[in-house]
């Protein structure tokens, strides 16, 4: 009889029927909560349908069609300008120098820009969460060599070291985010040996282990789940990081080939600036600022709700 | 008496720190009955804990070191047996409770998925929902109300004393033999405290198993065990029944704890008023004087006590009654 009596003290009445929330559930609602928050990841959305949609060739497989002259200003600067022009959707960031369509390559490179940001942050997901649980969970010799093999690693300047990937790597899409992937596990590789170090005492594991759980076991099953709230948040932000970089990589001529991307729209813009095209340009940044900004603002939401010593601040 | 499922001989545990080796325990000799609780007694740093970890095999290498003695579970030497072998004897032959259940329990798992780990690691013949029902069931079986409801919620759902009762409830998930208790309630509020030694007296006469129950709280020892050894730095200095023990306390420093409990009618009586202590301090496990490590706090020194005639050894005062002392009280 005691046994209930601190039961309902302790839960309430109105919780009595309802679901126990994880972890996952509770950082979730947290997020509805945040209404940028929510903005942002409805924006992530709408890239990612869009680039599943490029992918399938549903949209924006028409990019590499002429339909019209070179250098043919967006309709909405003729109207500006006191020209007659009929509205379209292909017309709305105007031509390139072959007259393409600007919307449907900055539509096309969506498509490559999602597929560069997941890929790279699955590449240092899977490097950083292995290295970094394994250097933090068995400590000594192999943590010492992790160490001195990412520290090492994050002393080569960044820009050479991705330069020096893609060039072994060939051009391509897949170097590109290997390139990437490469250069960028060293911070949550940190992240996770710290994190993994802190949780390796806890009697939660220890007491996995008086019950018999393997290494793999404790580390895999019982502290990963504890620390992956920081796979996410660096998720997200690599991706982003991701974008940016592809930019540079392709500005640099390293970039992806045979398809249009957010950089070689940029990387092209150069020479027409000069002749006052300044349409692809607009496109290219537009779509990646959005994109970033989503990113960034969805991270450090992801951050507050995940991370519980932040709670309730 | 009946019957003898672990017996610890002459166990020796080093640790290795910056200022030099330590012993924690030194020749310690432990009997676990079938259906009987040992309680082994003692202050912080007396080497109770690391005496129970060295059965489960949780001494941490290469920092801890069992350099000596055997650990003998139905008649095979726990300290020979491979890493593999020792997986399947933990959790499942000998399992354990942890002193504090606020962190004992993975905070991003149901209760209920973590009595079931247990299962899959020991018995994993069951299927998913045999499993899902001896969890409910064990869960009833630690006296957790609406056990269906609260299999599904995480430990921040659940009080100290409820997380206790799961710690429970996961040690005894594959009917242990021996079930090592490590301060259980010391972190639990009194009210809670007296529940879970009820629980564990009643399970015990329930499935039988031994217990090893660690603990600082002599009210406690008394309430649960049926035999008792007292430890000081590392050594057993007592070791007899609890009524023996309690009745006719032979040890000096068994006797300083006992005078040390505090006393309810002591209020009557004007020179027993003050709570009484034993004086001094627990030496450091670096400098342990030769000897008795006993001598500088005991009112019932003598000159042999010095190190002149080496360590006390434990002896038999009576049948089933031990006392390491070389002056011991009459």
């Amino acid at each position: 009889m005691e046994d209930t009596i601190t039961i309902t003290m302790n839960s309430g009445p109105k919780e009595k029927d309802k679901k126990s929330k994880s972890l996952w559930v509770h950082a979730f609602d947290s997020l509805k909560k945040n209404k940028m928050a929510m903005a942002s990841l409805s924006i992530v959305v709408f890239y990612l349908l869009i680039a599943c949609l490029s992918f399938t060739g549903l949209i924006g497989g028409e990019w590499a069609k002429e339909i019209g002259p070179a250098y043919d200003s967006p309709f909405w600067v003729k109207w500006m300008s006191g020209q007659a022009a009929s509205f379209s959707i292909e017309h709305l960031f105007g031509t390139d120098i072959l007259g393409r369509s600007v919307f449907y390559k900055m539509v096309k490179g969506t498509e490559v820009a999602m597929l560069i940001g997941f890929a790279t942050g699955l590449v240092t997901m899977v490097i950083g969460v292995i290295l970094g649980a394994v250097a933090g969970y068995f400590g000594g010799k192999v943590d010492e060599i992790i160490v001195w093999f990412y520290t090492t690693f994050s002393s080569i300047p960044g820009i050479m070291l991705l330069m020096a990937i893609t060039f072994i790597l060939g051009k391509g899409i897949v170097a590109v985010f290997l390139a990437l992937g490469l250069t960028s596990w060293v911070s949550l590789c940190r992240l996770i040996r710290a994190d993994v170090i802190r949780h390796k005492n806890r009697e939660y594991v220890h007491a996995a282990y008086s019950v018999g759980a393997s290494h793999s076991r404790r580390l895999f099953l019982h502290i990963l789940p504890n620390v992956f709230h920081l796979v996410i948040i660096n998720f997200s932000l690599t991706f982003q990081t991701a974008i940016k970089s592809e930019v540079i990589l392709s500005y640099l001529g390293l970039g992806v080939q045979d398809r249009p991307s957010w950089g070689i729209m940029i990387d092209d813009a150069k020479l027409e600036l000069a002749r006052g095209v300044w349409w692809q340009l607009l496109a290219a940044t537009a779509a990646m600022f959005v994109i970033v900004l989503a990113f960034n603002i969805l991270g450090d939401a992801l951050r507050d709700a995940l991370d519980p010593k932040l709670k309730g601040k | 008496m009946s019957e003898l499922i672990l017996e610890v001989k002459d166990l020796v545990v080093d640790f290795r720190t910056d200022r030099g080796k330590i012993t924690a325990v030194n020749g310690v000799n432990l009997e676990v009955y079938k259906g009987r609780t040992l309680g082994i007694v003692g202050e912080s740093g007396s080497g109770k804990s690391v005496t129970a970890l060295s059965v489960m095999g949780l001494i941490q290498k290469p920092t801890g070191n069992v350099s000596g003695g055997e650990i003998v579970y139905r008649g095979e030497n726990l300290l020979d047996k491979s890493v593999d072998d020792m997986r399947h004897i933990r959790g499942n032959k000998i399992a354990m409770i942890f002193q504090e259940p606020m962190t004992s329990l993975n905070p991003v798992f149901t209760v209920g998925n973590q009595i079931i780990e247990v299962l899959e690691l020991h018995q994993s013949h069951l299927s998913k929902t045999e499993m899902v029902d001896k969890a409910v069931d064990m869960l009833k079986l630690v006296g957790i109300p609406s056990p269906e409801q609260r299999f599904k919620e995480y430990p921040h759902q659940l009080s100290g004393g409820m997380r206790q009762r799961v710690m429970i409830a996961i040690a005894l998930a594959c009917e242990p033999d021996i079930l090592i208790a490590d301060e259980p309630t010391t972190a639990l509020d009194v009210t809670i405290q007296a529940q879970i030694l009820d629980l564990m007296n009643k399970l015990q006469k329930e499935l039988g198993m031994g217990i090893i129950f660690i603990t600082h709280d002599l009210g406690v020892v008394a309430e649960t065990c049926d035999d008792v050894a007292v430890m000081y730095c590392g050594r057993i200095v007592e070791r007899a029944d609890v009524h023996t023990l309690f009745k006719d306390p032979k040890h000096p420093y068994t006797i300083g704890l006992m005078d040390s409990i505090p006393s309810f009618d002591s209020t009557q009586d004007e020179h027993k008023a003050r709570l009484r202590t034993i004086e001094g301090m627990v030496p450091s496990l670096f400098e342990l004087p030769s000897g008795c490590s006993f001598q500088d706090r005991c009112p019932r020194v003598i000159d042999e006590c010095r190190g002149a005639k080496g360590v006390p050894v434990l002896s038999n005062y009576k049948a089933d009654h031990k006392v390491s002392c070389f002056n011991p009280s009459h």
